[in-house]
């Protein structure tokens, strides 16, 4: 059904029509399969192994998508359909180079269609994995498929791992594959180029297409970042995990590769460095592939996506070789052939340092993928030396070290660049200009420097570089383009970067974690050492809060109040934590806010939460709180019974964090749990509850008399812990008899993480910027 | 040679020479024992929960203090304190991966990367009680 594969030959209209049918026939065959699956996940139906493990019935709609591309199948099959729109868009567009573009992508589609076949070759050799093997085939071992009627019994699915349950996650994995896709199309220019021994027309489809490229596959890692930044698994939005190095490398060199093609247009010099940008950046997705997919990465990535294990590691290995010797076969042929201009770059021209600058994000991204690969190459590493080497302790900043003086000379370079024309300059007008961006910049990084009391050396020097970009690129736009935005998609794009990369400054260097566990800090003197010196931070990140009881983080006064349950499949417990800032000078209460981070307790067998952070979002940082250990709900002394207690009208009773107050008794009733009947009698006593802090509410339990019964209704104030019911009434002392009962305070805590991160929404806003300037440039090379 | 060669090659050399400067910054996978030769630097043990010995977690105590004992490839078991919460779904991990340092017998680690039959699916099959659906 989807091995829907043909080769067309250039010449002969029979041949391509014959070739276009065929792709419309697979761009449907492939459609159908989407829409099976999809059907079966979305009907749960849990005899087919894709639906039971990735679904369950009580899931939101909204994330049955999610379901669909949680597992390997369904991800490699939202590529193979990115795969098929493109190239009937290709159909319609690519006119002279269809034939040979569309070979190119019905080869590689063919190869990614092969990932799904699931067929076996004798016992051990699987190619391919299908998403519609069966639930009992897959488990054969499992007892209960001997029984016939086994399918009565399998009520639900898996189920999303509640962490991906996010909607990011709808509509990111969509996106980073249009991004992942949208890379075949260069290279299919670029290899069609070589082929056809043209090198003309193919530069303009080739520029829109890695524009556009450059702009989803953008998208879809900043998505990627979002969700990580709001899921809080990494601790941020970024954390050089291997996962996310995959996929920012290949994004690197396809910017790379639209800079030299860019070069190429207007000199005619750094064709084949093009050329071989954008081979590179298609062999990285599909290496990104393998290292996220096969396993390989093992201990070194929180979330490498485990399961299919040697067949599909050979699969991949075989699927590179296969594109390396297409590649290699036209780029050695068409070497000599190719066009080339006379003489050497100057240096005072805008190509040379054009092409400086995308030589430096390939050295870049050598270092990313080498330092990511280790798991790749340590085995051979360790019969070299000996050693058995891993992964840096603390990898963010091993990478960020590095990658922060790349960052430095990009951003130099993106801030100076436009001011030199190609092939030759008036070099006295650069230096005006540089000198006036270096002035402002200056000024502008040693106010940053001192308003942020930034201390590292590396980071004045960025802060510097970023500013530089900054303000090169809007002075240009401002000076030299005359603020036409249609014209400006190039500088708006590097305005972005530059907003970006200060987004990143502010945010990574002023991250703080609030929630410092002070009390306990000094006993852990073990980790006093200086190399761990980021980890005695680390070990006092959590924080212990008894319901009610407040603790001081950072500006605010946090206090947990007690939890709720929503019950949905799986429950889902609701924290709520109200954060006050007190004015530091009179103390007056200044803000009040109350966050609910959430959690899953022990869903589907698994012991512990997993928890969801939830965020106060300001336009200048970020509040985030989340749980990272609770009391057992289940010891919780909720079941104590109620203690009597006789108050006289106007006295009070001491409790465990406060105390109440009987009030009076009254025959209007405010308990909103009580229903009247014809002929009742009742009776309501009101009494006001005070904690440390003064007073937190009012209880008003209800006494009834209905018909011959007397009966009660309790009232409880949650945040208290407290339930308060009415034993008896003894007029003749005009006193009350309650019933008390309060959850003992000591068994319901939360441990908690709070953690502010500042400007971040300079680094969306940047990246949104950027991928606007891609957009830009794309719609206006239209003609 | 021309300027523009000779100054590319600079560049190459200089991102050369830092990425191998940076390569004392990769940590190794030691044993308990290896580890304890050299007290003072941080790395990374692989090795498995004992589950027939104790783990203790008190948030009440200290939230960020989780102590229990690991067996390493060699067979040896040290006590391992974690400074932090218990990580979730802790007993079912099949391998740990843990960052830190010896001293005095016990290895004090920061991070715990936890192996799991499978990160993001468990492969325990729900089974409902018997009444046609």
């Amino acid at each position: 059904m989807n091995a829907a594969c043909k080769e067309d030959t250039p010449d002969g209209n029979i041949w391509k029509k014959l070739g276009r049918a065929a792709f419309i026939i697979q761009a449907l065959s492939i459609a159908g399969i989407f829409i099976t699956l999809y059907y079966i996940i979305s009907h749960h139906l849990f005899e087919y192994n894709y639906a039971w493990r990735h679904s369950s019935r009580g899931l939101q709609v909204k994330y049955l998508l999610a379901c669909f591309w949680e597992g390997s199948e369904g991800s490699f099959l939202l590529w193979l359909i990115w795969h098929s729109v493109l190239g009937l868009i290709l159909i319609r567009t690519a006119k002279q180079w269809e034939t040979r573009v569309l070979t190119i992508v019905s080869l590689a589609q063919a190869i990614l269609a092969t990932m799904l076949l699931g067929i076996y070759f004798g016992a051990e050799v699987k190619v391919g994995s299908t998403p519609f093997s069966l639930l009992r085939n897959e488990m054969a071992q499992a007892p209960i498929f001997s029984m016939p009627n086994y399918l009565e019994f399998i009520k639900d699915g898996n189920g999303l791992n509640v962490t991906l349950q996010n909607y990011w996650m709808v509509i990111h994995p969509p996106i980073l594959f249009l991004g992942f896709a949208l890379t075949l199309i260069p290279f299919s220019y670029a290899i069609a180029a070589m082929w056809k021994g043209e090198y003309k027309t193919w530069v303009k489809p080739a520029l829109r297409w890695t524009l556009i490229g450059g702009g989803i596959l953008g998208t879809g890692i900043m998505m990627g970042g979002a969700w990580a930044y709001e899921s809080l698994n990494f601790g941020g939005y970024w954390a050089w995990d291997p996962v996310e190095n995959a996929s920012l490398v290949p994004w690197l060199t396809l910017i790379a590769g639209l800079h030299t093609l860019v070069i190429y247009k207007s000199t005619g010099r750094s064709l084949k460095t093009t050329l071989m940008f954008f081979i590179l950046t298609f062999m990285l997705i599909w290496y990104s592939t393998f290292l996220t997919r096969t396993g390989i990465l093992g201990d070194t990535s929180v979330h490498s996506f485990t399961g299919e294990g040697k067949a599909l590691y050979w699969h991949l290995i075989i699927a590179m070789a296969i594109y390396l010797a297409v590649s290699l076969y036209f780029m050695i042929r068409s070497w000599k052939k190719m066009p080339r201009v006379a003489g050497e770059e100057e240096l005072d021209t805008r190509e040379f340092w054009m092409l400086i600058g995308s030589i430096l994000l390939l050295l870049a991204c050598f270092q990313i993928i080498a330092a990511t690969s280790l798991p790749v190459w340590a085995p051979l590493w360790k019969k070299i030396t000996g050693s058995d080497i891993a992964p840096p302790a603390d990898p963010v900043s091993y990478y960020n070290n590095i990658q922060v003086w790349a960052a430095v000379l990009v951003a130099i370079l993106t801030g100076a660049i436009q001011f030199l024309k190609y092939k030759k300059t008036g070099i006295n007008a650069f230096w005006k200009a540089i000198i006036i961006i270096s002035v402002i910049s200056l000024a502008l990084a040693i106010a940053l420097i001192i308003g942020q009391k930034i201390e590292h050396k590396q980071i004045m020097v960025f802060a510097f570089a970023v500013f530089f970009a900054l303000i090169g690129n809007i002075y240009y736009l401002v000076t030299t383009q005359k603020v036409k935005i249609l014209k400006a998609g190039g500088t708006i794009a590097h305005i972005g970067f530059g907003l970006m990369l200060l987004g990143i400054l502010l945010s990574g260097y002023k991250k703080k974690i609030i929630s410092i566990d002070t009390t306990n800090a000094l006993l852990n003197k073990d980790f006093g050492k200086k190399t761990f010196e980021e980890n005695v931070k680390e070990s006092h990140e959590n924080v212990l809060l008894f319901r009610n009881t407040t603790i001081t983080m950072g500006k605010y006064l946090v206090t947990y109040l007690g939890d709720s349950i929503v019950h949905d499949d799986p429950p889902k417990t609701f924290y709520k934590v109200r954060f006050d800032r007190l004015n530091p000078d009179n103390g007056d209460k200044e803000e009040t806010f109350i966050l609910y981070p959430e959690a899953y307790v022990n869903v589907k067998g698994q012991e512990g939460i997993s928890s969801n952070p939830d965020a106060k979002h300001y336009m200048s940082h970020d509040v985030f709180t989340y749980i990272s250990s609770i009391s057992d709900p289940n010891e919780k002394s909720d079941t104590s019974t109620f203690r009597p207690a006789k108050i006289k009208m106007g006295d009070s009773l001491f409790l465990a964090n406060g105390f109440i107050v009987f009030d009076s008794i009254s025959k209007k009733i405010v308990n909103k749990l009580y229903e009247p009947k014809q002929g009742d009698v009742a009776v309501e006593a009101n009494l006001s509850v005070y904690g440390a802090g003064g007073k937190l509410g009012d209880a008003s339990p209800l006494y009834i008399i209905r018909g011959n019964e007397a009966g009660s209704v309790a009232d409880t104030l949650r945040d208290f812990g407290l339930t308060v019911k009415i034993n008896k009434i003894i007029p003749e002392e005009s006193a009350v008899e309650f019933g008390i009962k309060q959850r003992a305070q000591q068994d319901d805590w939360i441990v908690m993480k709070a953690i502010v991160f500042p400007y971040i929404r300079v680094l969306w806003f940047g990246i949104i910027v950027m991928v606007i300037g891609f957009f830009i440039s794309w719609w206006s090379r239209r003609k | 040679m021309k300027k523009a060669s000779i100054l590319i090659l600079v560049l190459i050399a200089t991102a050369i020479g830092i990425v191998v400067g940076s390569y004392g910054k990769f940590s190794t996978y030691e044993t308990f024992a290896s580890a304890a030769e050299k007290p003072e630097s941080t790395f990374h043990v692989v090795g498995y929960l004992d589950t027939t010995k104790g783990q203790q977690y008190d948030p009440v105590k200290d939230p960020n203090n989780f102590t229990f004992f690991a067996k390493d490839k060699k067979g040896a078991t040290h006590k391992v304190i974690f400074n932090g919460t218990k990580p979730q779904d802790f007993e079912r991990s099949e391998q740990l991966v843990m960052t830190g340092f010896m001293k005095d017998g016990d290895f004090h680690c920061s991070k715990i990367q936890m192996k799991c039959p499978s990160k993001y699916q468990n492969d325990q099959i729900v089974v409902g009680k018997s009444t046609a659906s």
